[in-house]
């Protein structure tokens, strides 16, 4: 027996959930940014299983889109976490609750 | 069974596991809170996601993920917790009702995804699909065009919303 869809998607699962679980339990905002990365990887990993089986390629276009949109992601959020460093304020999502720098 | 099937089991297994346990370790980022272990155990578990890839038969997009994530995006996360964010040594208090609230999300959301997941009777592995970058760049240039014209435009933005946030003095 072949290694199947299955196996894949629940790898993915198990990934996606880990990485929500990071995001719901880490106050610090770079480890969040970093679980975000994660459930986005989870996300291309399920796409492109399906695509493999699929028999097309398709899924491994979108999984492509997802990788640069997820780049761009990570750059603008540092920038943004690079600010509020500079305004002396800390890395803790819980001193962040205002919304304004 | 045959061999390449087992070849291919223990391949999988062993990338499985490494994923899932460095996306542990992302999570709870052994020896003391550190934000640099969860970003290393980051490029360990991305880096075995490339490896399921390459097993998928999509070698374009493996390498693209060790390149544009383990070699672009944990480097400037890297690059951001050194020069800023490594400097709170205090260990962070994760509160009780945060770690309750958010468990039981998560498992909640595992039990879905996971029983949504083996339930469903998939069809038995058709052929192998040409999973070639050659079919990638034909798809990508014809039938999603528009969405590649579109992610230019995304980049290019993403490009000046950073410039102008990394500005020392803004408006």
């Amino acid at each position: 027996m072949n290694v199947g869809l299955n196996h894949y998607l629940v790898v993915s699962g198990l990934l996606f959930c880990i990485g929500f679980l990071g995001v719901m339990l880490r106050r610090n905002l770079l480890v969040v940014y970093m679980c975000v990365e994660l459930m986005l990887g989870a996300a291309n990993l399920a796409l492109v299983a399906i695509s493999r089986f699929n028999g097309t390629s398709d899924g491994q276009v979108l999984a492509l889109l997802v990788m640069c949109v997820a780049a761009v992601e990570a750059a603008v959020g540092l920038a943004l976490a690079v600010a509020v460093y500079r305004r002396g304020l800390t890395a803790s999502l819980d001193a962040l609750t205002k919304m304004k720098l | 069974m045959n061999v390449g099937g087992n070849i291919e089991w223990i391949i999988f297994v062993f990338f499985a596991v490494l994923s899932v346990v460095s996306g542990f370790g992302v999570v709870v980022s052994p020896g003391g809170r550190n934000p640099i272990a969860s970003a290393m155990c980051l490029v360990v578990c991305l880096g075995s996601m490339a490896g399921l890839f390459a097993l998928l038969g999509a070698y374009f997009l493996a390498a693209v993920q060790l390149l544009v994530y383990a070699g672009a995006v944990v480097v400037l996360f890297l690059f951001v917790i050194m020069v800023w964010g490594n400097n709170e040594r205090r260990r962070g208090k994760t509160r009780k009702f945060g770690l309750v609230v958010g468990g039981a999300s998560t498992l909640v959301m595992l039990v879905i995804l996971v029983s949504a997941m083996i339930g469903t009777n998939y069809h038995p592995l058709p052929e192998p699909g040409e999973g070639n970058t050659q079919m990638l760049g034909k798809l990508l240039t014809t039938k999603y065009v528009l969405a590649f014209e579109l992610l230019g435009i995304l980049l290019v933005a993403g490009v000046i919303g950073v410039v102008f946030l990394g500005k020392k003095h803004q408006a």
